[in-house]
């Protein structure tokens, strides 16, 4: 028994030794991905039926709420969404939340959705990229109110310093009455977005966050707040599954299950090694 | 302390609060306006204090590398770059060919990185800490693995009853523990609310 | 606009908290049960200052204006940090990513400093990057080199609060955290030393003060738990037999 114990025992210099059994595995699922079947959850079916089943013609307030640090858990989800709104014939408009590298965000994506940058129609008539606004809720209170806090509180011009008059998609958008869905890509839970959109005018929240943030995000989901979201890599693997133009999340799915399962053994091995030596100092052999 | 720093900021506080909770409660049009103006102006506050900190950063950082502290070429970098972004931002635009390439090819990869590093941390984390110590320690390490083997779809490929399992953990227990914590705090805001409109909670640090 | 239970149970919680608020001016004493994470702070001061080495205190990696409502608690908090490390002579190291959060935290730890004698060339406040991938690196590099003995981490993290407390915990730092959103909990919990989760974060500050009217609030906050709790169990009860009264 000893002999299995110290066989399968990580040595003292741990931490090197699990850092080069993980970057081992990571080339691994990148050098031999692992197809692996997705079942997809209620609430990334929730996320795409929202979106598919809005009617043409509606305004959809998109937000860029993540950074590139985030990029390997929702770059997918953004780029996904970004597809999906192709098919559809509503007004959309950008707006990088919560984050000054949001802005930067946004172009990356818009250049990387099938189709390339202008893929979602006329700029100016179809979609349009808003200013980032400091103050988080703040800003986004003031984005909401009446009579036009959609243009003032971005000082009246676009993300590119355009003014809003010389731009047609934004004449019928003034405040909470003209936006018909909002679907935020990051934001670190869905709290504010349901404190300034959801509860006091009712608009619809699609919200998709990394798993860190899901227990919070379900919650709302659960009670109706949020009508659907997207779990991460994972998450992001499933609605391009769903729209069917697999991507960066796809590609991502297989490492991230094989880590899942490493760390897993790490757990196992520490217990048994722990589990042992208590064995040993009660006077077992 | 003098009584204009120490009273007219709880008077300020105390008002804002009482607008707009009224405001939100009452629907008045003179209130919404008040809250929506006062909206605006904190928005132009958070504004101007972004180059404090920016003032904070480029301070200290000359300072060290004046005392040529530990890793002070590290600071140079740190300010080279931050002049470079911020040269590239200003003259030329956040569209420009340099600035976006700098952002999709350095910036990107390097919070990846770090993001990533999270990894290695909860694996080292995870061997060090789940262990079957206590009653909590085992309902941690048994849950930890349950999510863990739900969450990614290899769990379901291997052992498929994992998925109704880890919806249940998912729908009830980590809501339920969710909501509560939320619930609890969410009453705290308000005894805090009340606190700050009727003066009772220090907001800048007096220790009497 | 609110629904009339909205209404209702907003008025109702107010009035709990401004009733208990009184009760407690009046009365002249409120008990309050202690909350240990409150006790790790002095110690954690303490024994920095005993060891020689600096207090770290951060709000965390989420800016203070996207979690606003969190900013109160927190500064309770820091100012008690400020308070106890002025008194015994710490070094106190407070970092911060967002600049409206660096200003008031420098405002905080001036008072306090002024309030115990010391010099304003003895603060430490610092503003590292803007955004939370640059704090999380930053706060290791900090740990790394000034290696703190207490490390308090006061607010919202994202993915970093495994980052940054497994590596203050690497170095022997004694770790109090503060936090409501559940996102890094589990692993606050198991790395850190105390850990005040939800209202006992929103209170603590006033458990600090142990002021009158300032634990009279908790009270308030606890008697409307305790409504809160009764609906949820006729709700329970009443929902096994089909009526919905207390959902709707």
């Amino acid at each position: 028994m000893s002999d299995v114990i110290k066989f399968i025992r990580i040595p003292k210099n741990q931490s090197k030794v699990i850092y080069a059994l993980i970057i081992i595995v990571m080339i691994f699922s990148y050098t031999n991905p692992i197809l692996l079947p997705l079942n997809v959850d209620l609430e990334t079916q929730a996320y795409y039926n929202t979106i598919v089943d809005l009617p043409a013609g509606k305004t959809i307030l998109l937000a860029f709420a993540f950074d590139s640090g985030q990029w390997g858990a929702l770059g997918g989800a953004a780029i996904a969404t970004l597809n999906l709104l192709q098919t559809k014939n509503d007004k959309i408009l950008i707006s990088p939340f919560s984050s000054v590298e949001g802005g930067l965000m946004i172009q990356r994506c818009l250049g990387l959705q099938k189709g390339g940058y202008n893929a979602l129609g006329k700029y100016g008539v179809d979609w349009v990229i808003l200013p980032y606004g400091p103050g988080d809720e703040t800003f986004y209170a003031a984005m909401m109110q009446e009579p036009n806090g959609m243009h003032t509180a971005q000082g009246n011009k676009d993300y590119f310093g355009t003014n809003m008059e010389n731009l047609p998609i934004m004449d019928n958008v003034h405040s909470h009455k003209d936006i018909d869905l909002l679907i935020c890509i990051g934001g670190a839970g869905a709290g504010h977005q349901v404190r300034q959109f959801g509860v006091p005018y009712g608009i619809p929240i699609l919200v998709a966050d990394i798993a860190v943030d899901w227990a919070e995000l379900k919650m709302f989901i659960d009670n109706g707040a949020v009508k659907g979201g997207i779990k991460d890599a994972v998450g992001s693997a499933e609605l391009e599954k769903l729209i069917g133009i697999p991507g960066i999340a796809t590609s991502t799915v297989a490492g991230l299950s094989l880590n899942h399962l490493l760390i897993i053994g790490f757990i196992v091995v520490g217990n048994i090694q722990y589990l042992y030596g208590r064995y040993k100092k009660r006077g077992g052999k | 302390m003098s009584f204009v720093r120490s009273f007219i900021p709880k008077i300020v506080l105390s008002a804002i609060i009482v607008i707009t909770i009224l405001s939100y409660f009452l629907g008045i049009v003179p209130l919404s306006n008040g809250v929506s103006i006062v909206n605006q102006y904190v928005i132009i506050m958070i504004a101007f204090s972004l180059p404090l900190g920016v003032i904070n950063l480029v301070g200290r950082n000359i300072k060290n590398i004046q005392n040529k502290r530990q890793d002070w070429l590290l600071d140079i970098a740190m300010l080279v770059s931050l002049t470079v972004m911020t040269v590239l931002g200003i003259f030329f635009g956040v569209t420009n060919t340099i600035y976006l390439w700098l952002y999709n090819n350095v910036n990107i990869p390097v919070g990846a990185m770090v993001m990533a590093l999270t990894g290695l941390y909860i694996a080292s984390a995870a061997y060090r800490s789940f262990r079957v110590r206590n009653l909590e320690g085992s309902l941690l390490l048994v849950s930890a693995i349950i999510i863990m083997l739900w969450n990614a779809p290899i769990g379901a490929a291997l052992f498929p009853p994992i998925l109704p399992i880890g919806n249940w953990f998912n729908n009830y227990p980590l809501t339920t523990g969710n909501r509560v914590i939320f619930i609890g705090f969410a009453l705290g805001v308000i005894s805090l609310c009340v606190r700050y409109i009727f003066f009772r909670e220090n907001i800048t640090g007096e220790s009497t | 606009m609110p629904t009339l239970w909205e209404y209702i149970f907003g008025a109702l919680f107010f009035s709990f908290c401004i009733i208990g608020m009184y009760r407690a001016e009046k009365r002249g004493e409120q008990k309050m049960k202690t909350i240990p994470a409150c006790n790790g702070i002095p110690e954690g001061i303490q024994r920095s200052v005993e060891m020689g080495r600096p207090v770290l205190f951060e709000f965390g990696s989420i800016a203070l204006n996207l979690y606003s409502q969190y900013i109160g608690p927190a500064l309770g908090i820091l100012n008690e940090v400020a308070k106890e490390s002025a008194r015994l002579g710490a070094h106190l190291i407070t970092i911060s990513f967002d600049p409206p959060s660096t200003a008031i935290m420098e405002e905080i730890v001036k008072n306090n400093y002024i309030l115990y004698g010391r010099t304003m060339e003895e603060m430490d406040n610092r503003y590292v990057a803007g955004t939370d991938r640059g704090f999380t690196v930053a706060t290791l590099a900090i740990l790394e080199r000034e290696k703190p003995g207490a490390h308090f981490l006061m607010g919202t993290t994202s993915y970093d609060a495994v980052i940054v407390c497994q590596a203050a915990a690497d170095i022997g730092a004694f770790q109090v955290a503060g936090a409501i959103q559940t996102f890094q909990l589990p692993v606050m919990s198991v790395i850190c030393d105390y850990v005040l989760i939800g209202e006992e974060f929103a209170v603590a500050g006033s458990v600090f003060s142990n002021k009158l009217g300032q634990l009279g609030t908790i009270v308030g906050h606890d008697w409307a738990k305790a409504v809160l709790v009764g609906l949820l169990i006729l709700g329970a009860i009443l929902a096994q037999f089909g009526l919905k009264i207390v959902m709707s």
